[in-house]
């Protein structure tokens, strides 16, 4: 199992390179301070047009990248044009593909658009990449998902992990059993619960928890530091974090080596 | 990697490796003698030599490649967080149309007409 740790390139985290008073992201502070990077997942919508530069810094320094296209993080009510912003995403694919690149999630946004657009928009990625990844979602049915698993036999799909409206927790296993017949490799998005990742091998997850802690100045989910330290040492605590999430990461590629194989 | 002692052949780093010495009934390790550190410098090489462990991590090809030797060797590391899990797959059912359980989703009320239903059905408005 590779938990791709998310969120890296969110440009809030930047840090004061304290000699000269410039302003750098967080990734850079990480390499500088020579912690190896595993397997990360970016954003497209943090990435945009002004931030490729440390988006191509982080996934040459990863040994796998997973590429959200970011649509679930427009504020809600927000006039989108969607196709164009598809076309965007699929010009950011064609320039940005690497081999260490595993995927691109395709516009997972069933739940404005609906079914048939976000169908109309993954034809869009799929002329410009092989690697799109689909996402099922439990209102397509279950047909779509065993037809999904068909069509995309030796791929990546993705399903979604939120307790409670994707699948039910003791289903998972069996999903994952269904797409194995089909060679696919299996993403289950959103998936952190521990007791969920103990028991079922997905091929890939993701995970901000990292992120998160840091935010609110949290080290190691427990110790907390003081305001003025996550002020101007913020970066520090990004660090200890994403450590900790390397940690999390080891534990569960060691944890599921039999049953992941590349 | 040998132990590291000071003049005094007091340990600096590699207390864990004594440890295991001992439990291993070894009469003689290797080690380094570090009599030209000042006390200063004893101190933070124990601190520094702690802290380079935080920043390494797995290669994990190699890892895979080690690992299956010593299994093939029967050596176990699972005490060792190299925990090695394997699924029953023979025991676990394929999901279909007939097992698949739909979790409950969340719904709504259209405060209109008084119709309830998922939330997934209601269309946002741009």
């Amino acid at each position: 199992m590779k938990i791709f740790l998310s969120s890296l390139e969110n440009g809030n985290q930047c840090y004061q390179k304290r000699q000269n008073g410039k302003c750098k992201e967080l990734a850079y502070y990480l390499c500088e301070n020579g912690i190896k990077f595993k397997w990360n997942l970016m954003s497209y919508y943090y990435i945009g047009k002004n931030k490729q530069k440390l988006a191509s810094f982080i996934r040459d320094n990863s040994e796998e990248i997973l590429i959200d296209s970011g649509a679930h993080s427009f504020q809600f009510g927000k006039k989108v044009n969607w196709t164009e912003y598809t076309r965007e995403y699929a010009d950011f694919i064609k320039d940005f593909d690497r081999p260490n690149v595993v995927g691109y999630f395709e516009m997972d946004i069933e739940n404005i658009i609906g079914y048939s657009k976000v169908l109309e928009l993954r034809k869009i990625l799929e002329n410009v990449s092989n690697k799109i990844i689909p996402v099922w979602h439990p209102n397509r049915g279950i047909n779509d998902f065993l037809e999904m698993c068909k069509k995309y036999h030796d791929k990546v799909i993705a399903i979604g992990g939120f307790r409670g409206t994707d699948i039910k927790d003791e289903q998972f296993i069996m999903f994952l059993k269904y797409a194995k017949k089909y060679n696919c490799k299996v993403h289950c998005l959103g998936m952190t619960r521990r007791n969920i990742l103990d028991k079922v091998p997905f091929d890939y997850v993701d995970s901000s928890s990292w992120k998160q802690g840091g935010i609110y100045g949290r080290i190691d989910g427990r110790g907390k530091v003081t305001k003025e330290f996550s002020k101007v040492k913020r970066e520090i605590v990004f660090m200890k974090n994403y450590q900790n999430g390397i940690k999390m990461q080891e534990h569960y590629y060691k944890k599921w080596r039999k049953e992941c194989k590349d | 990697m040998p132990i590291i002692v000071d003049k005094n052949n007091v340990i600096v780093a590699g207390h864990t490796r004594y440890k295991a010495s001992l439990e291993l009934g070894l009469d003689e390790v290797p080690t380094i003698v570090a009599d030209d550190l000042t006390e200063e410098q004893i101190k933070a090489f124990r601190l520094a030599d702690n802290k380079v462990g935080e920043k390494s991590s797995w290669n994990f090809e190699l890892l895979d490649e080690e690992l299956n030797e010593l299994e093939n060797l029967g050596i176990d590391m699972t005490d060792f967080d190299f925990e090695n899990l394997k699924i029953d797959w023979a025991g676990v059912d394929e999901i279909s149309e007939s097992n698949y359980e739909k979790p409950e989703s969340e719904k709504l009320r259209c405060p209109l007409c008084g119709g309830i239903d998922e939330k997934i059905r209601f269309v946002k408005v741009e």
